[in-house]
Order: C-alpha cells, then sequence, then structure tokens
C-alpha cells in the first residue's frame, strides 16, 4: 500500500518525510522539486505523486 | 488525524450507506469487483460489505500483487537464492509465498542468502555494502511499485553498479481485467480501480471497461468513506444506465496519471509477450521484463532459471478466489489447513490477499457462501 507523507527536509533527490508517526527517507525522483510541508503519496520507498487535501 | 479523521467519520458514513440504499435495486442483486487488494483489506477492516443493502455485493478481485505471483517464479526465485554468492532480496510478504518447492524464507534456512527489503533502493544499497556479492531483487508488483524498480535500475546504470540485477515479475492492470470480464463464469456489474495504481497510470486505461464492456468504473481511494462514495458513485451509473470511467480519488489521481513515473518505467522496462498469472493462466501483454538498454541488470538474462509452470496444491483454491468466483471461507481448506501463520496459497500470505483479510476481520462474521447472483441477471446496462 502507499502512504502518505508530510516532507520535513529535502537533500538532492531524497526526501525526509514523516509517516504514521515516524520518519523515513524517500526518492523524490519523481516528483522533485519538494518543499517542506508537502504532502507526498510514497510506496517502496519512492514518492510517486504529490496529494492534495479538497 | 490527518487523512485519516476527515475519512471515516460515521455521520457522514451513515449518509453514503442510506443514499446507497435509496439508488440500489431491490430486485436483483449488483455485483461490484474492488480489483486492488488494499480495498479489500479496508472492507473487511472496517465492517464495509455489512453497511450495505443486501442487493449490492461486492467481489474480490485480482489486485493482490503478491497473490497472483504464480509458483513456478516462485521456485526461479529460489533457484536464484540458492545460487553461490548471491544475496537474495524482496518485500516481506514475498517471502513467504509457498512455491512448488517451497518458499524463500525455507530457502533462507538451507542456507540461501534471502534479505527482506522495504524497497528495491535498499537491495542497490546492499550492493554496494557487499561489492563481492550479486544481488537479485526479485521485483514484483502493479504499476505502483514499477517506477520504484525503474529509478532503482536508473540509478545503478548511473552509478555502474556491475553486482546488481533485477528479476522482474511486474504485471500491469488492464490485461487482467479484461481477462475477468471476458470470463463466461462470473457477471459484474461495474468496478472500483485500484487508486494508487491510478495515480501512476491515470484513469485512460480503464476507458474500454466502460467503451467496450459497458460498465462503470469509479478510481477510488482507501479509507471507509472513500469506498462508500465509490460504491455510491456505481450505483449511480447502474440506475441512470451510464457507463464512465469516474474519479474519486480525486486528491491524488489525475487523468493521465504522472507522466514522470510513466516514462521511467517505459524506459527501463518493456512488455512481454505473455506472462502467467495465478488463477487466470497466460494472459498476452501483462508483464514487463527489462529492455535490452537495461539487460546487464536482468537476473533473466544473467542467469539460467527453471523457467517451470508448477500447478497449484490441489488443495488451494486462490485461482477461483482471485477471479471472484468464490468468497475466501468458500475455499476448502480456508482457516483449517491453511491460515495466515501456515499459508497455502498466496491469498493467505499478504495482508491485501482477501482470504488474510477475510481471517483477520471476517471470520467470524456471517458466511458469504452462496450469496452470487445466477450469471446473466444484470442490471440496466447494454451488454459487451
Amino acid at each position: 500500500m502507499a502512504v502518505a507523507a508530510r516532507v520535513l527536509a529535502t537533500h538532492g533527490m531524497t526526501a525526509l518525510v514523516e509517516v504514521a508517526g515516524g520518519h523515513e527517507e524517500i526518492a523524490i525522483d519523481l516528483v522533485e522539486p519538494v518543499e517542506p510541508g508537502e504532502l507526498l503519496l510514497c510506496h517502496a520507498g519512492i514518492a510517486l505523486d504529490r496529494m492534495e487535501l479538497r | 488525524m490527518r487523512f485519516v479523521d476527515e475519512f471515516r467519520s460515521g455521520e457522514l458514513a451513515g449518509g453514503l450507506v442510506h443514499e446507497i440504499a435509496e439508488i440500489a435495486p431491490r430486485d436483483r442483486e449488483v455485483a461490484l469487483m474492488e480489483v486492488c487488494g488494499g480495498h479489500t483489506h479496508a472492507i473487511y477492516k472496517h465492517g464495509i460489505g455489512d453497511l450495505l443493502p443486501a442487493s449490492v455485493r461486492l467481489v474480490h478481485g485480482p489486485g493482490c500483487p503478491v497473490c497472483v505471483i504464480p509458483l513456478g517464479r516462485v521456485d526461479d526465485a529460489i533457484a536464484l537464492a540458492l545460487e553461490p554468492g548471491v544475496i537474495l532480496a524482496s518485500f516481506g510478504d514475498m517471502l513467504r509465498v509457498p512455491g512448488g518447492k517451497g518458499s524463500l524464507l525455507e530457502a533462507r534456512a538451507q542456507g540461501a542468502d534471502v534479505r527482506m527489503v522495504y524497497s528495491p533502493l535498499d537491495a542497490l544499497e546492499l550492493a554496494w555494502e557487499n561489492p563481492e556479492r550479486e544481488v537479485i531483487f526479485f521485483a514484483i508488483g502493479f504499476e505502483t511499485t514499477a517506477p520504484s524498480t525503474a529509478v532503482t535500475l536508473q540509478r545503478a546504470k548511473a552509478e555502474r553498479v556491475r553486482n546488481f540485477s533485477v528479476f522482474c515479475n511486474h504485471v500491469t492492470i488492464g490485461p487482467p481485467l479484461r481477462a475477468i470480464l471476458d470470463a463466461p463464469e462470473l457477471r459484474l456489474d461495474g468496478l472500483i480501480a485500484p487508486g494508487h495504481v491510478s495515480a501512476v497510470v491515470g484513469t485512460h486505461p480503464y476507458d474500454f471497461i466502460a467503451s467496450q464492456y459497458g460498465r462503470p468504473v469509479v478510481v477510488a481511494a482507501f479509507e471507509p468513506l472513500d469506498i462508500l462514495q465509490s460504491v455510491l458513485m456505481l450505483v449511480r451509473q447502474l440506475a441512470e444506465g451510464r457507463s464512465e470511467v469516474e474519479n474519486q480519488y480525486t486528491r491524488v489521481v489525475r487523468e493521465h496519471g504522472n507522466p514522470r513515473a510513466l516514462a521511467v518505467i517505459d524506459e527501463t522496462m518493456e512488455l512481454r509477450d505473455e506472462m502467467e498469472w495465478r488463477g487466470l493462466g497466460m494472459i498476452p501483454r501483462s508483464g514487463l521484463r527489462l529492455r535490452e538498454e537495461y539487460a546487464e541488470f536482468d537476473a533473466e538474462r544473467r542467469h539460467t532459471l527453471p523457467g517451470e509452470s508448477v500447478a497449484d496444491p490441489k488443495a488451494c483454491q486462490c485461482g477461483e478466489v482471485l477471479r471472484g468466483l468464490i468468497g475466501p471461507d468458500e475455499c476448502r481448506v480456508f482457516g483449517t489447513a491453511c491460515t495466515p501463520e501456515r499459508p497455502i496459497g498466496t491469498c493467505m500470505v499478504s495482508a491485501e490477499g482477501a482470504c488474510a483479510a477475510f481471517y483477520n476481520y471476517g471470520r467470524n462474521r456471517p458466511s458469504t457462501r452462496g450469496k452470487m447472483a445466477p450469471v446473466g441477471e444484470r442490471v440496466g446496462q447494454r451488454e459487451a
């Protein structure tokens, strides 16, 4: 399953994200550039897309 | 919790259930297939089936990526793992799937170096950490997971990693749906399409279901309100005699998906002529393999595999569960010989498998046996 994660910081093609109360590093090759605070849909170590809450 | 509480309101759920009951036909059954194992898991976890009127039945589909891997491919992975110098890495669920000759975890007990990873990028990291070994990533999954493998391959090529390869078993979502819709033994009135696959591929791959088969499709997210709203959208289409592809998961899914994700898949992988699916057999142009430009990272080119097609154990009815022909508890070994602790079939291994989900959340509820309506009783829509 893919999960929603909030970007905390980025360096290169990697972002530190908050997901389910923990922190993980994910690849952002498919969505960069991203900014801290943005919400990403993440799966298998990579961000698949951005999320928009409407 | 953000992105959870908003989609689990009991009050809003009650309103949706009321609307569905108002629109749903009272004189015959509507069969809606939730394609994705993530939806199946959420439906059982939240008891969504119990909220729907008796005439609306949810049928489980083939969208659990672990469940559709045939036994022969597991045996191929075990053969790779047992080769000298190899580290074989894959997702945790895949290590527990029984092949014809045991599972990867059992191969580890025999001395094979089998590692669980969260991402193919972790497997690439293993290759950096073990330069004297060959690391093979056993890749599975639909278009949701293929981008991660594709980005890993791009990085491996850019970084000139020589001791890393991929045993590619990625599959695509459209062809198995066509196979299910072509099967004469199951009649479906509409489909709940997988949200996360659609984040990558968009909504276009389902157009043929609406235009050629006359069935409505709703791309759906995974929280209880998402699923209930999707059922409402499908029932409404049926009541109005429409068959369209609609998008409920608008907070992520766009019409054309994520073009960057599709581009990395296309750069690294291409369609195979055919691919074997558990329960569905050989399906033309339904699986992916590495392109020639990435041949040096292709475990199938670097190694000789058994490549045999292995029949399911006679007691196992995963194939019928994956095709929506029977409910999990209609399998003859469900909950007795086949449990999450000692699975016989793939559907009992993964949390997204229909049998594991039903075992964990639904096995004490009333049986689903015998609730399928006969073929041919279809609600207000044209034939294919």
